[in-house]
């Protein structure tokens, strides 16, 4: 197959400080979304009022309310200080995954963001744990039950952000890939049967299909999943 | 099919960027903050501030429901208090026309008696002179039938006799 090549992020620019610091695709499209949720709040929340009459102030609500409950029910009250994070994150990773409706490359189809997002999510799981624990107690949980579990108790800590990180990252690029890979069949097969015509007929229809399942229905599904995730783990170093 | 991309540098398809792992992380406590900050706090707060009024509101009008259970407990005493004052007054106002009128009466039948009892006087008065007067017209009368029967002089002591005679004999009458 001519033409199709996988790879990363482009690379928009690269400021010529420390070294070099490249700037990608992934990067510049954060930036973007960052823009256009800070937008979105401004319009959403623009003259709150009490009695509610703007169908915007009642999406703000519904947003706030329904994120408060999800908090609530898998993090528990006592971790309500949470909730913007966890807006935030489901935030970036839909938006980020959802871009590739436009055309853009996923910001979640870079090993870069999901690492970065599951490894603060490693952060705050310990940091939760040595708040509620103590820092005894914090390592103490990983000679438990017996000491001969240590090697894997710290395995499994440490499996927890990669197994999210790369969850997300792969099912997004997947979706990525599978797409131009069809693309490119479809591309194929129209040539084919125009005689080396480039005209593109087949490449219509399916293609949008797939799009449904691997850019909304995926995006939606793995912002839940990572979000829940976060809370459940974060969640869990309490006792 | 943007990310096919021929000339410009790109990364591999799995490759460690540290800066965009530090701009990743950074991106998102912005995002984090500017959600926090422009739709969270603001609307939390004004979700806050309903719930107060609502409370509010609730708490006034439980308050006003006593007041108004209080008033109208006051109002019904008052009632209650209005009516038997009207009773005892108009019980009283019963007896004293009763006894008033008991008063009247008897007034009236001690008038009445009084009235009888002088009316009784006058009769018994009058029956007295028409008797004197029927006494001295009949001796009047006789006297001179007398003295037209005898056409004599008579003395004195005759005279009394005679006179006293027909007087008895009226009297047996």
């Amino acid at each position: 197959m001519s033409g199709i090549e996988v790879t990363g992020p482009k690379i928009m620019f690269e400021i010529p400080i420390l070294g070099g610091i490249t700037i990608t695709e992934t990067v510049v499209w954060s930036w973007c979304i960052i823009g256009v949720v800070f937008l979105l709040c401004l319009v959403l929340t623009h003259k709150l009022e009490k009695v509610p009459v703007k169908k915007t102030q009642q999406i703000a609500e519904k947003l706030v309310i329904t994120m408060d409950s999800l908090v609530e029910s898998s993090m528990g009250k006592n971790h309500m200080g949470y909730v913007p994070y966890i807006m935030a994150l489901f935030t970036m990773s839909l938006f980020g995954s959802l871009i590739s409706l436009l055309g853009l490359r996923p910001v979640t189809a870079d090993i870069n963001t999901t690492m970065s997002w599951a490894i603060l999510t490693f952060l705050l799981i310990q940091f939760n744990g040595i708040k509620n624990k103590g820092i005894k107690g914090y390592l103490k949980g990983f000679v438990e039950p017996i000491p001969l579990l240590l090697p894997i108790n710290i395995i499994s800590e440490f499996s927890t952000p990669l197994s999210m990180g790369f969850r997300h990252f792969g099912n997004i690029a997947a979706g990525t890939i599978i797409t131009s890979l069809v693309y490119g069949a479809l591309a194929g097969l129209s040539s084919m049967v125009f005689g080396g015509l480039q005209i593109p007929v087949f490449q219509a229809g399916l293609p949008a299909v797939l799009s449904l399942y691997f850019d909304l229905f995926t995006a939606g599904l793995q912002a839940f999943i990572f979000c829940m995730l976060t809370m459940v783990f974060i969640a869990n170093n309490d006792s | 099919m943007s990310w096919i991309v021929l000339e410009a540098a790109t990364e591999p398809f799995i490759s460690v960027n540290v800066w965009t792992d530090i701009l990743t992380i950074v991106n998102l406590l912005i995002l984090c903050l500017i959600l926090k900050h422009f739709l969270y706090k603001p609307v939390k707060e004004m979700l806050n501030k309903r719930r107060q009024e609502v409370e509010d509101t609730y708490r006034r009008a439980g308050e006003a429901e006593a007041a108004a259970q209080q008033t109208k407990a006051q109002y019904e005493a008052q009632m209650a208090n209005a009516k038997q004052e009207a009773n005892a007054l108009m019980q009283e106002a019963s007896r004293r026309a009763q006894s008033r009128s008991e008063e009247i009466v008897a007034e009236a039948k001690q008038n009445a008696a009084h009235i009888v009892q002088k009316a009784e006087e006058r009769i018994e008065t009058e029956e007295k002179q028409a008797r004197s007067k029927m006494k001295q017209e009949i001796s009047g009368v006789a006297f001179a039938a007398a003295e037209k029967i005898l056409q004599k002089e008579l003395s004195p002591d005759d005279h009394r006799q005679l006179l006293d005679d027909v007087i008895g004999d009226l009297e047996k009458e």
